[in-house]
């Protein structure tokens, strides 16, 4: 049950630190302690209820996903890496003090439900399984992917500007891959008998085995370097969409959470398994979108051993686990598999609808001038000065955007942005993620619900 | 083994070979459970909820049934996305189709 008193004081005490609150720039810069939140927007009473799969576009599940993340994350050991490795001292303790951790940790449970819950009503599992009939289910799911067509392949390569679309591709996954497989370390910790071992070989094939060139989150540095990205952890972060950060977080989730520890080698199975087969069509959207220029090992490589991956997770660690603690576990597997398949869904198709909504800003633009808001509609009118930055956020409705005088940018990504000049205006899509800064002296800008049709995405 | 897919909304019962099921909905739960009542074979699909909503009766001599025994004979299952999916031990025929006012206690 929600507690509210206890949830408001801890959720003005989190996000009073100034690491969440607003910043003068979009990327930060080499520092993994500052994570904007936009606090002016979040009451508590945003987080009572858990969302249900169809309130997954609003802010408050972009803003619970958020908080989740540094709190998990406060569990890691993150220090500044790349080229400048000035560490910021005060931000440093800031983040990982006591207070901001014990905080977090009060609202961690109700932010959980908010963000996870409505997995349990989109999912249900029931019968009498037994390994037979598990192995079975999960081949089918497997195979089906294996044999689908790649729809990331196909909407990005389709895309207005496939370069700028998989370089969103790739920021998307940087929050993750960045710092690959902590949440697994979560789990080879204690002692489970063999299977601990079993879990730590997996476990050191994401680390390298110890060599740092090895390491899965440096082939992946390396190829952000490559797609002239900036390879540090968390740059990006005001531009991870919330469903890219459910799938860092759902594995923090299960794995903190040892009452989820089955959950937790389903999803791995399922993750290692199936990507086995997706990051073959990874690999061919880099080479075909960036023409060889961006090398395509940190896919490659995961073509290779996740093929041992998943097949050591089902038969070294799933199957004699089962048989040692018995077939009452497998609903809680499967659960984990089909949890974090359904999550990738979602998340592939979020990200098509951000890629298609940056493919489509002049329509956005178009439809907004030709937009006349109801008489008595509510307009809500800001003045802003020169660099004031909002923080990228989504709104719950699709919103009209209009600019009285001034200019101002509103950015989609760190390589899509709309300047808007006085007189001009655009449509923002429910859901979709963006920022703005002001670009002359002064900006005054309205908005107000936008009603019209909206075919962009 | 086999994995049998159907729409939720265009199936609620299904034969296996030669044994019926059929698909029971109550409250956050669905299971796909045998139609033969373990007494005489009466249609469990055409049993009545109990008062209390915990048991099934079977039509025919009135027996009835908890749902926790009921649970216990169910086919593995998983629903999402508007799909059931029911992992049958059979390699032969298998059929379903929708049947109205069979019982659910939703």
């Amino acid at each position: 049950m929600f507690s509210s008193l206890e949830f408001k004081e801890n959720l003005d005490r989190f996000l009073s630190s100034p690491l969440l609150g607003n910043r003068r720039d979009f990327l930060s810069n080499g520092c993994p302690y500052t994570r904007p939140c936009r606090p002016q927007d979040l009451q508590a009473e945003l987080f009572t209820k858990a969302l249900t799969e169809q309130e997954l576009d609003r802010n408050s599940y972009l803003a619970a996903q958020r908080m989740l993340n540094v709190i998990y994350e406060k569990d890691l050991v993150l220090l500044p890496t790349g080229k400048q490795k000035k560490l910021d001292i005060n931000a440093y303790q800031s983040f990982y003090s006591s207070d901001h951790y014990r905080s977090g940790e009060v609202i961690r449970e109700d932010l959980e439900r908010h963000c996870f819950d409505f997995l349990n009503h989109e999912i249900q599992i029931s019968g009498k399984w037994d390994i037979e009939s598990f192995t079975a289910y999960c081949q089918q799911e497997l195979d089906d992917i294996a044999q689908s067509e790649s729809s990331l392949l196909k909407n990005l390569t389709a895309s207005a500007d496939p370069e700028s679309a998989t370089r969103f591709f790739l920021i998307q996954c940087a929050g993750d891959f960045l710092s690959e497989a902590s949440a697994m370390g979560r789990n080879v910790l204690g002692n489970f008998g063999s299977h601990t071992s079993e879990l730590f070989k997996v476990f050191i094939d994401e680390y390298g085995y110890g060599v740092h060139e090895k390491k899965h989150s440096t082939i992946f540095e390396h190829m952000m370097t490559d797609a002239e990205l900036d390879n540090r952890l968390h740059t990006y972060w005001q531009f991870y969409t919330a469903s890219s950060l459910s799938l860092i977080n759902y594995f923090h989730y299960i794995s903190k959470n040892h009452q989820y520890f089955f959950r937790y080698l389903g999803a791995l199975y399922f993750t290692e398994a199936s990507l086995a087969f997706t990051t073959k069509s990874q690999s061919k959207l880099v080479k075909q979108v960036f023409g060889g220029r961006v090398k395509t090992k940190y896919f490659d490589e995961h073509t290779h051993i996740d093929v041992h991956h998943g097949r050591m997770a089902l038969e070294k660690i799933i199957m004699p686990v089962v048989k040692e603690y018995g077939e009452g576990i497998l609903p809680e597997i499967l659960r984990g598999f089909q949890e974090f398949a359904h999550l990738q869904e979602l998340a592939d198709e979020d990200l098509y609808r951000h890629i298609r909504t940056h493919d489509t800003l002049a329509e956005l633009q178009e439809m907004a001038s030709r937009y006349q808001a109801q008489e008595g509609a509510e307009v809500a009118e800001f003045v802003e000065s020169e660099g004031e930055l909002s923080v990228t956020h989504c709104h719950d409705v699709n919103e009209h955007f209009s600019v009285v005088s001034g200019e101002i940018d509103l950015v989609f990504s760190p390589h899509k942005r709309v300047k808007l000049k006085a007189g001009q205006a655009i449509v923002i899509p429910k859901g979709i993620l963006h920022g703005s800064c002001v670009v002359s002296k002064q900006c005054t800008y309205r908005v107000t619900e936008y009603r019209g049709e909206l075919c962009a995405s | 083994m086999r994995v049998v897919t159907f729409p939720v909304d265009r199936a609620n019962r299904l034969m296996i070979e030669d044994k019926g099921y059929f698909v029971f909905k109550r409250q956050n739960e669905t299971l796909c459970v045998p139609t033969e009542c373990p007494h005489r074979g009466g249609p469990m699909h055409l049993a009545k909820v109990s008062d209390c909503g915990e048991h099934l009766v079977c039509p025919w001599h009135d027996n009835s049934f908890s749902c926790q025994s009921i649970r216990r004979k169910a086919l593995p299952l998983v629903q999402r996305k508007g799909t059931i999916k029911v992992v049958a031990k059979a390699q032969n025929t298998i059929a379903f189709w929708n049947e109205d006012g069979i019982v659910s206690s939703l």
